[in-house]
């Protein structure tokens, strides 16, 4: 079963991308499991033993929390090795998260090697561009078969 | 595991450590327990591998991977618990890389198998592991596959050898003590590592090279070899194998393609020129390429492109029967210099059209052919389909594109995706690059969308390959057929977006058309009454009807064909003559079955339906005229069929030899012209139509 976690720090957002999930999960004919998460709390062991298929990214999340540092804490991804086969992420943010990703600190600071092919940016959030995304990256996900993390 | 860090992702699974590795030895097993037999042998296999790899150069180019397979997981055994015999020798034993191990525990034993490694691979197991194997999720087609495996061996246990006798699996039992055959097969692989693939087919080519590669002790050079084979079926591939094979290495190898010298200047390159054997040749002579390839290889490329091949091959023959072979440089005189000279060159030669076809059309000398005594046949991909995630895999890690892998689900889509793949692996190569080019464009999509997207929409090339007409009159059967496309694809109802150019063999096919024809045709009644208006021929049917029949497959057809259908009286009389002629072609079902796809269609309407179905019916087996047949039918990219009123365009452009070029006809194609077309007619038509026929 595909696990997509939803990083996001508001509520009415989180039901949302909840809502999408469902459905794309309805039109893959498979089951997922949402993980959802706001990016501050500690992760609860129940989070901590569903690594990630995909993530649901929101870059701002509130109290100077940047998305792609929240990143690191989502099991799956592992930043020591390189990996091909890592998550595929989402990044769901409003327009002025680009400007946030120029004060990014750099990738290697971060320590994870994000593959370009499997990240997706999409700058409104408007729920049919995570519609879109959601799907060809589903589509992926099933050529590869499921995978869980390393 | 060793954690160290990489910066680069993309790049680890371009490395090229494949090469090194001789063998994949799977270790599968319910618990991890490997039993004491199975121990043994493979102590004493890894032992005598590594004696034969010191004999061939370095351990470290010949290395042994383990991968331990139990029910659970998959991983890498540390080679000093296992086997502490062994561990003196650590840089003999590999380890899987990041992306392979990821595979392997994704798509499980067999897909990889079959479709990701690039290694012999040795399989210890018992008959549970076998059958286990055998059985599981994958369609029939990938039994047989494990079956036509060349270079899969199973090391197993009495029990197991019955299993595997049974199921025609190569295996060999784990009680015998003689290793060769497997350590034989084994090194096979790696001296040939050049050509990709494992089918029993490639095997047959690695054992050829391997054998010609040796020199008999009788001769100072080696046999002359003749590959032939399909554009991009490896020839040259092979041709380096045989060259690393023979142990000629302080030589060198030289190829030289025929089709990019005029054939003078060909022989001069080949065998060197003294001076003055032609205007301004150089003042000392010339070394030619027989010389400068000293005691190398010297591969002369596809002989058939040269300017006058008999000429080229007649200028080898005396070569190929001496040993070493002697020559004579362009220009030679007795007076002067050495007649002829001898160098210790290996001679290898390509031919990529059929030997049969060459000789029959006299391109290629049979005393020529029958100097060859070592003559290898390199298969098209079509022969060998299960090549093709290993040949695929080798394009896309010589093409150095980054991005994303070629996974298993992918090689597995290509593997079973068609089964005539004409151009061979340019063919393939074309599918790969086209289909990466759409994935860079869009990363939403997945490999096989975007495999799928390319064959649909044909596109550039890849188009030309499913379309260009075959000149050899052979039938092809799977133009119009459904199922072309792998059952993968999800929204191919079996119309496929690329139509043929091809002239349509098949009377379904042509039934298909000629409803086609008739229900998209608004303007029938206009092109009869020009037609009528402008050819006022004397009615000489008769003659007509008996000739067309003669002839019907002649080129000549067409005129008589032209003059169909308008001779009698009464439309009434016309439509009888026509369907007498179809009666002769169809039977009697297909005619009613034409008849009531006409609909309400008036008399002159049918009877330009008759005509078009006569066109149809006339299939001639000569290729030019069939392609001139099709260059009416369709339109000049093969896309779609011509309106009838472009048809008859072309065909009387056809009957009276106007020059499309010079003549203002492209700007008739609309009925806004009609005008300009009845002055034309009403000039130049006439006259020809009165004077030209002389059959009739």
């Amino acid at each position: 079963m595909p696990v997509v976690w939803i990083v996001e720090d508001e509520k009415q957002y989180r039901e949302t991308a909840t809502k999408i999930v469902a459905r794309t999960g309805v039109d893959f004919n498979t089951e997922i499991h949402v993980v959802e998460w706001d990016g501050r709390q500690a992760l609860t062991e129940e989070q901590k033993s569903r690594p990630a298929d995909m993530v649901i990214l929101d870059l701002n999340l509130g109290q100077g929390i940047n998305g792609v540092e929240a990143l690191r804490n989502i099991p799956g991804f592992d930043h020591k090795k390189p990996n091909i086969f890592h998550p595929y992420v989402i990044i769901w943010s409003h327009f002025d998260g680009e400007l946030e990703l120029y004060d990014m600190p750099p990738v290697h600071d971060l320590q994870i090697n994000l593959n370009h092919e499997r990240v997706v940016r999409t700058y409104w959030k408007a729920e049919t561009n995570l519609e879109t995304a959601l799907k060809g990256f589903f589509s992926r996900l099933q050529e590869e078969g499921v995978y869980h993390g390393p | 595991m060793d954690p160290k860090p990489e910066n680069n992702p993309e790049q680890s699974h371009l490395n090229d450590e494949a090469s090194h590795i001789s063998a994949d030895i799977f270790l599968i097993s319910h618990d991890g327990k490997i039993p004491v037999g199975a121990k043994k042998w493979l102590n004493l296999y890894v032992k005598k591998h590594i004696r034969k790899s010191l004999d061939s150069g370095t351990v470290a180019d010949h290395q042994l991977r383990f991968i331990h397979i139990t029910d659970t997981s998959v991983y890498t055994p540390n080679i000093q618990d296992e086997f502490p015999e062994l561990a003196d020798n650590r840089q003999c034993f590999g380890e899987l890389g990041g992306n392979e191990k990821i595979q392997l525990q994704l798509h499980g034993v067999l897909d990889f198998l079959l479709f990701a490694r690039e290694s012999p691979a040795i399989i210890v197991t018992t008959q549970e592991g076998m059958e286990k194997l055998r059985g599981a999720p994958g369609s029939d087609s990938h039994v047989q596959d494990l079956k036509d495996d060349a270079f899969i061996i199973f090391v197993t246990d009495n029990k197991g050898m019955e299993y595997a006798n049974r199921h025609e699996l190569h295996a060999v039992p784990w009680q015998d003590q003689s290793q060769e055959p497997v350590i034989e097969r084994v090194f096979l692989f790696q001296k040939t590592r050049g050509i990709k693939g494992f089918s029993r087919v490639t095997q047959g080519v690695r054992r050829k090279i391997i054998d010609y590669g040796k020199k008999p002790e009788s001769r100072k050079t080696h046999h002359p070899v003749l590959i032939t084979g399909e554009s991009r079926t490896g020839k040259e591939l092979i041709a380096n194998a045989l060259y690393h094979v023979s142990g000629l290495d302080e030589g060198k190898f030289i190829a030289v393609a025929c089709g990019t010298f005029t054939q003078s200047l060909l022989l001069s390159e080949i065998f060197g020129y003294w001076p003055g054997a032609f205007t301004s040749s150089d003042r000392h002579g010339g070394m030619g390429l027989m010389e400068s390839a000293g005691n190398g290889a010297l591969l002369v490329d596809d002989i058939d492109a040269a300017e006058d091949p008999t000429g080229l091959q007649g200028a080898f023959l005396r070569c190929l029967i001496s040993d070493p072979p002697s020559y004579r440089r362009v220009g030679a005189r007795p007076s002067k210099k050495p007649l002829s000279e001898t160098a210790e060159t290996w001679l290898m030669f390509t031919l990529n059209k059929p030997v049969r076809d060459m000789i029959k059309s006299g391109k290629l000398r049979e005393d020529f052919l029958f100097r060859f005594q070592r003559i290898i046949q390199s298969p098209p991909l079509s022969a060998r389909p299960k090549d093709i995630p290993q040949i695929a895999l080798s394009l896309w890690k010589e093409s150095r594109l980054e991005g994303r892998p070629l996974t298993i689900p992918v090689l597995r889509h290509l593997r079973y995706l068609k089964t005539d793949w004409d151009a061979n692996a340019g063919e393939l190569q074309a599918l790969l690059f086209l289909a990466y080019e759409r994935l860079h464009e869009n990363k939403l999509m997945t490999w096989t969308q975007a495999i799928n997207a390319v064959l649909e929409r044909g596109e550039d090339y890849l188009a030309w390959y499913e379309n260009y007409p075959k000149g050899d009159g052979s039938p092809r059967p799977e133009i119009y057929g459904s199922g072309r496309f792998s059952e993968g694809a999800p929204d191919n109802t079996g119309k496929t977006g690329i139509i043929s150019c091809e002239f349509p063999e098949k009377r379904r096919e042509t039934l298909e058309l000629l409803k086609d024809e008739i229900r998209n045709k608004p303007n029938i009644r206009f092109e009869i009454d020009v037609i009528k208006r402008v050819c006022n021929i004397e009615s000489q049917e008769t003659i007509c009807e008996s000739e067309l029949l003669e002839k019907k497959k002649s080129y000549e057809g067409y005129r008589h064909w032209y003059a169909l259908g308008i001779g009698r009286q009464t439309d009434a009389d016309n439509e009888s003559t026509m369907v007498r002629l179809l009666e002769n072609m169809f039977s009697q079902k297909d005619l009613s079955d034409l008849k009531t796809s006409f609909g309400n269609k008036g008399g002159a309407g049918r009877i330009h339906c008759y005509k078009v179905l006569l066109f149809l019916a006339l299939h001639p087996q000569n290729a030019i005229k069939r392609k001139e047949m099709s260059a009416i039918l369709w339109d000049r990219k093969g896309r779609k069929p011509l309106t009838s009123f472009e048809t008859h365009r072309e065909i009387l452009i056809r009957l009276l030899g106007i020059d499309t070029e010079k003549s203002p006809l492209k700007k008739h194609e609309t009925y806004e012209n009609e005008q300009l077309m009845l002055e034309y007619v009403q000039n130049e038509w006439k006259i020809r139509l009165k004077t030209v026929p002389p059959a009739i």
